[in-house]
């Protein structure tokens, strides 16, 4: 792939919109292409820009004016319009037409009253007008939501695909690592390998087995392999994996359909605590965010001792690699939960933060000092601030990223 | 919270108004900014999004909750303001690069007066304006895609139905509509992380 080719795909690349071939030809590109290395940061950098920019609160009589309007509205077309939402759109349509044909045909020969005709074709014009008007909108909404759960099942048969090759792979797959840090950092990303990517994981064999399973690569160390070997072992097992995949494509979806009916919807969502010791925690943040931002994942924090970020979970064995190259890492913790559960936690926070806003904004309409005012409004932004944070987190999470903390440590 | 919502878009149907202002309440925020961030000002944006939930209460009856509510309510504010912008395009709209008239002559806006001022580039509210800006100079094509897939947070396959277009087409026009953003923003050096330090990630 040559950068032309590659800079028309990496936006792509980066929403993780390119089957995995395609994927690992870019990263590989990358691995080796300073100039779209730099051309790939600079769009993450610009996405993330736009992520950034906050909500906006409309004038304070927004929503009164709104109001007003409505409530002048609805006199205008109760007669049809309540009729209609039950009759359906044709009836609708039949009824106009039918008070066309009476009116223009029946009424106005008959009768010498024009004003009453008038008036009549033209509820009738502008009821059809209205019918006609609203549907496009409401059509091109019903694509747009129908198509949602497909969606979701095309994401799923794929994500149910890896899961068959990654379990495969764990079995088969003798290599190992020496050293204690370094097995560590192995041993998560064959978890990782294991669990992560799948978007749809059985419960029972996977995730009850994780402990057991890493457990069990460690003993098969046989010394060679470091962990910046890993992403090639990576990269050969995914060859690997691209060539069963059909037939394990047809296992998979048949003993699933057997095994777990009621477990269709599970996936996982990580979450990694790593300590970093380097030498220049500064720089190596620096680099950190840089990384993340080629890899198409995002930086949600950034403090002196800890950074926490985004990683797509298809790429996080180049971001560890990359990590130990900054200094000794350690896996210190990971933890794994049901995607559903995460999300459910984070939207009652966002809810809750949400609350709490509405509450402060309403006490911030009332009388107070200046010195009042000024605390309320502190308070308010952190409010909205933890509320951004959460949003982001859920959108990271619900798009299939893992979220890894590094905690910066002195040397 | 999911049940209340339902509630509250039942008693819309049903024609109770206050039910419908709590509605208003809940979304206004994420309403109003999109329309901020299509028309780029804040008259547009009241005005427009006003009528996007005046639009919404009419049609509520249409809303049969195969997407969340939010989604839809995105949906209406988008159609509102690509209308619009396509509206405007065709006669005159105020140009960023049109003069100032003021007491002592015309002046031009010099937007590109920004890089004169990288001591404030930081804070968020400068670079905010920036970033507006920057979306304001953009085509309606490349201003709707990127604000459906960066603001309103729409899938690739979400934003071809919408648009009527194939996914092919989306992916290029989103990843032409995120390079001429940048683009834009380029100008503004101190935006971007420069000396891109980072060695090669492994192997080579």
């Amino acid at each position: 792939m040559d950068c032309h080719e590659v800079s028309e795909l990496l936006s792509a690349y980066i929403d993780g919109e390119l089957d995995p071939v395609e994927s690992r030809k870019i990263t590989s590109h990358l691995s080796v292409c300073v100039h779209c290395r730099q051309e790939l940061s600079e769009l993450q950098q610009t996405i993330q820009f736009l992520h950034e920019l906050p909500d906006l609160t409309p004038p304070t009589d927004f929503c009164l004016r709104v109001m007003n309007k409505i409530k002048a509205e609805p006199k205008k077309r109760p007669w049809y319009a309540f009729k209609a939402k039950q009759w359906f759109s044709l009836g609708a349509v039949a009824a106009a037409l039918l008070l066309f044909v009476v009116s223009a045909n029946v009424i106005s020969p008959l009768n010498n009253l024009p004003m009453v005709t008038e008036t009549k074709t033209d509820m009738a014009a502008e009821s059809l007008l209205k019918s006609e008007e609203r549907k496009p909108e409401t059509e091109s909404l019903q694509i747009l939501a129908d198509k949602e759960p497909s969606d979701q099942k095309d994401e799923q048969l794929e994500g149910t695909e890896q899961s068959q090759t990654n379990e495969e792979k764990v079995i088969n797959d003798p290599t190992a690592a020496t050293d204690l840090k370094e097995l560590e950092i192995r041993s998560s990303l064959e978890q990782k390998n294991k669990l992560s990517s799948p978007k749809n994981q059985l419960l029972d064999t996977n995730m009850a087995s994780e402990a057991d399973m890493i457990e069990s690569k460690s003993q098969d160390s046989n010394g060679t392999n470091t962990i910046s070997g890993l992403p090639h072992d990576y990269n050969s097992n995914g060859d690997k994996n691209l060539k069963n995949r059909g037939t394990n494509y047809r296992d998979r979806k048949e003993s699933q359909v057997a095994v777990t009916q009621d477990e269709e919807e599970v996936s996982t969502a990580f979450d990694y605590n790593i300590s970093l010791c380097s030498e220049d925690s500064e720089q190596a943040s620096e680099e950190i965010c840089q990384l993340v931002y080629s890899l198409g994942g995002n930086v949600l924090s950034d403090s002196s001792d800890l950074l926490e970020i985004a990683v797509p979970t298809e790429r996080l064995d180049v971001a560890f690699a990359a990590l130990k190259d900054q200094g000794n890492a350690k896996v210190r913790q990971v933890s794994s939960q049901d995607v559903n559960q995460t999300i459910k936690y984070l939207q009652q926070l966002q809810e809750s933060l949400q609350l709490k806003i509405k509450g402060l904004e309403r006490k911030m309409a009332g009388e107070l000092s200046e010195e009042e005012m000024a605390e309320l409004e502190a308070k308010l932004n952190r409010y909205y601030s933890d509320l951004k944070m959460t949003q982001m987190r859920l959108k990271f999470i619900a798009n299939g990223n893992a979220i890894v903390k590094i905690f910066f440590e002195q040397r | 919270m999911e049940l209340h919502e339902s509630e509250l878009i039942l008693q819309c149907k049903n024609g109770n108004v206050e039910a419908f202002e709590q509605l208003v309440l809940k979304y206004q925020r994420q309403i109003y900014t999109v329309a901020y961030r299509f028309m780029g000002n804040h008259e547009d944006a009241s005005d427009l999004a006003q009528e996007a939930f005046i639009r919404a209460y009419k049609s509520i009856d249409r809303f049969r909750g195969e997407s969340s509510l939010k989604t839809w309510l995105y949906h209406i504010v988008s159609n509102v303001c690509r209308d619009e912008l396509r509206k405007r395009k065709k006669g005159q709209s105020l140009s960023l690069d049109a003069p100032v008239s003021t007491e002592e002559g015309e002046i031009s806006r010099q937007t590109e007066d920004w890089t004169y001022a990288p001591e404030h580039i930081y804070e968020s509210k400068e670079t905010q304006y920036y970033i507006q800006e920057a979306l304001n100079k953009l085509t309606p094509d490349y201003k709707e895609v990127l604000i459906l897939r960066e603001i309103e947070g729409l899938s690739y396959e979400e934003i071809a139905n919408y648009l009527g277009l194939s996914l092919g087409t989306i992916k290029s026009r989103l990843n032409r509509a995120r390079k001429a953003m940048r683009d834009i923003l380029i100008t503004q050096r101190e935006l971007f992380v420069e000396d891109y330090r980072l060695k090669q990630v492994k192997g080579g």
